[in-house]
């Protein structure tokens, strides 16, 4: 889907010229000389048949790190992000994964103030999801500011405070994600039951989306069905294993969106 | 100047691994080496620095020169002479020449004054005239034994004898030393050799551009010190 991410990030970082306007750092452009940044292509780029500790070693010393300093780094992502055994392999033989945690380590390795990551979980297993989160986690608690695209919100609700949802290059949504999911009232209920509720799910006139095993994602208009259904199983005693009510997720919300 | 040693280093720790490189070097070395050998091949070729000599017989039946041919092996006219005084015929010279005991042979005699002169061959494909150096030093002998009956002096025999110094010169301005023909193929050499240098860089750039490394190095450094970089690591691995 064509949103104009990677050539926002892009423009961002000076690889592509902007026709007009501006980008600024704390009032200053954002080029080499005014910013100590970091990047992660989208696609991955790592030189294939040049062993991995080189090629981090290059890319450090072009950043203007001194090769004993890049060596601890580099020893050290390396063992937080597991891909300590490889790196006196080339990189041809890596996994993908295993190449986006490099590259990753690429990105980071020189200590930057900005980290612009530009789909970083996007071919990533599950494990290797969960490592670099936990990277992610790290550097956002030691202070640093992270610029990250992704069409995965389950990870953007995860690290973000702020968003920028983008279609065809306009900017649809902005702003703080807990201010911006505030503003949408509750559309859905989460329920579980012990026994089939079905029966009070439409007596109140109420839409079930999925239904498995009396667990339940139902429609609703306002909290205030959520409640109605809560007093009628309560007054039928049945027994509630769970019952939530949920307001849009970001995932929801994107469609809606980019839908218009 | 920190990046741009940097990418030449890098560049060059990168070239010398690959075979490509290593292979189109040796070819360029084998090359440069067979351009400065040149004038010596050509020379083998014409026959001007031939390490065995010939061997030439030369049958002066009549005695014209007196016994002074043996002196042809003191010169350097690049043959090994067998002098014969005895009348030996066609066929047995050309039974000798079959049998590789000579090579060529010259027979001597005098007629009506002058004398006459028949170089022998195996076949004249391979030879379309006599010898510059045999006949410059048998006309030497000749004028040598004939000045010598009038019994002169070292002075008038100096005076009579010719004694031309040649010199080479030229009417244009710049003076061009060496062979032509090694100054074309070194030229050609020196051209492949660029030629292989801009190649190499501009194949590394589109690769990196093809591969996306491009977007992670064009973020940590200039363009320009990434292809001056190359082209400075690149140059020092042809060195």
């Amino acid at each position: 889907m064509v949103l104009g991410k990677t050539t926002t990030i892009r423009m961002i970082l000076g690889i592509l010229k902007k026709d007009k306007g501006e980008i600024t750092w704390n009032d200053k452009p954002v080029d080499r000389k005014n910013v100590n940044f970091g990047y992660l292509p989208e696609e991955r780029g790592i030189y294939p048949k040049t062993k991995i500790y080189d090629q981090l070693i290059y890319f450090a010393e072009l950043k203007g790190m001194k090769k004993e300093e890049a060596d601890k780094e580099i020893k050290k992502w390396a063992k937080k992000l597991k891909v300590d055994e490889y790196l006196e392999m080339p990189a041809e033989k890596l996994s993908k994964g295993n190449q986006q945690k490099v590259q990753f380590i690429t990105a980071i390795l020189h200590n930057p103030e900005l980290i612009v990551l530009d789909e970083p979980f996007s071919g990533l297993d599950p494990v290797n999801t969960e490592i670099l989160k936990e990277a992610i986690l790290e550097l956002v608690k030691s202070g640093k500011y992270i610029i990250m695209s992704s069409h995965q919100m389950s990870s953007i609700e995860e690290f973000c405070t702020e968003v920028l949802i983008l279609n065809r290059g306009v900017t649809v949504l902005k702003g703080n994600l807990k201010e911006i999911k505030n503003s949408y009232p509750a559309n859905r209920i989460d329920l579980s039951t012990e026994e089939n509720a079905e029966k009070y799910i439409k007596e109140l006139g109420l839409e079930i989306r999925n239904s498995k095993n009396n667990e339940y994602e139902i429609k609703i208009k306002s909290e205030e069905d959520g409640f109605k259904l809560f007093n009628l199983l309560a007054e039928n005693k049945q027994k509630v294993l769970k019952f939530e009510i949920k307001k849009p997720s970001l995932n929801e919300i994107f469609i809606e969106k980019v839908g218009e | 100047m920190h990046g741009l040693k940097t990418v030449a280093g890098f560049t060059i720790k990168e070239m010398i691994k690959r075979k490509s490189f290593i292979i189109s070097n040796l070819i360029i070395i084998a090359l440069i080496v067979v351009g400065f050998n040149i004038p010596n091949i050509l020379n083998k070729i014409n026959g001007e620095e031939v390490e065995s000599e010939k061997k030439l017989l030369i049958v002066d039946k009549e005695n014209i020169f007196e016994g002074n041919l043996n002196s042809l092996n003191n010169m350097e006219i690049g043959y090994k002479v067998e002098i014969s005084n005895e009348d030996v015929s066609f066929e047995k010279i050309k039974e000798r020449m079959e049998n590789e005991e000579i090579d060529e042979a010259l027979v001597i005699n005098k007629m009506a004054g002058i004398l006459d002169m028949e170089y022998i061959v195996k076949n004249l494909l391979y030879m379309d005239k006599i010898p510059e150096s045999l006949v410059s030093s048998l006309s030497s002998i000749y004028t040598n034994m004939q000045v010598s009956k009038l019994n002169l002096s070292m002075e008038e025999v100096a005076n009579i004898t010719p004694n031309f110094d040649f010199r080479l010169t030229q009417t244009e301005e710049k003076e061009v030393e060496g062979n032509p023909v090694v100054m074309m193929l070194l030229s050609l050499v020196l051209f492949f050799a660029i030629y292989f240098c801009a190649y190499q860089v501009s194949n590394s750039i589109t690769t990196e551009k093809t591969s996306k490394i491009i977007e992670t190095l064009v973020t940590s450094t200039k363009p320009s010190t990434i292809v001056l970089g190359k082209t400075i690591g690149v140059r020092n691995c042809s060195d």
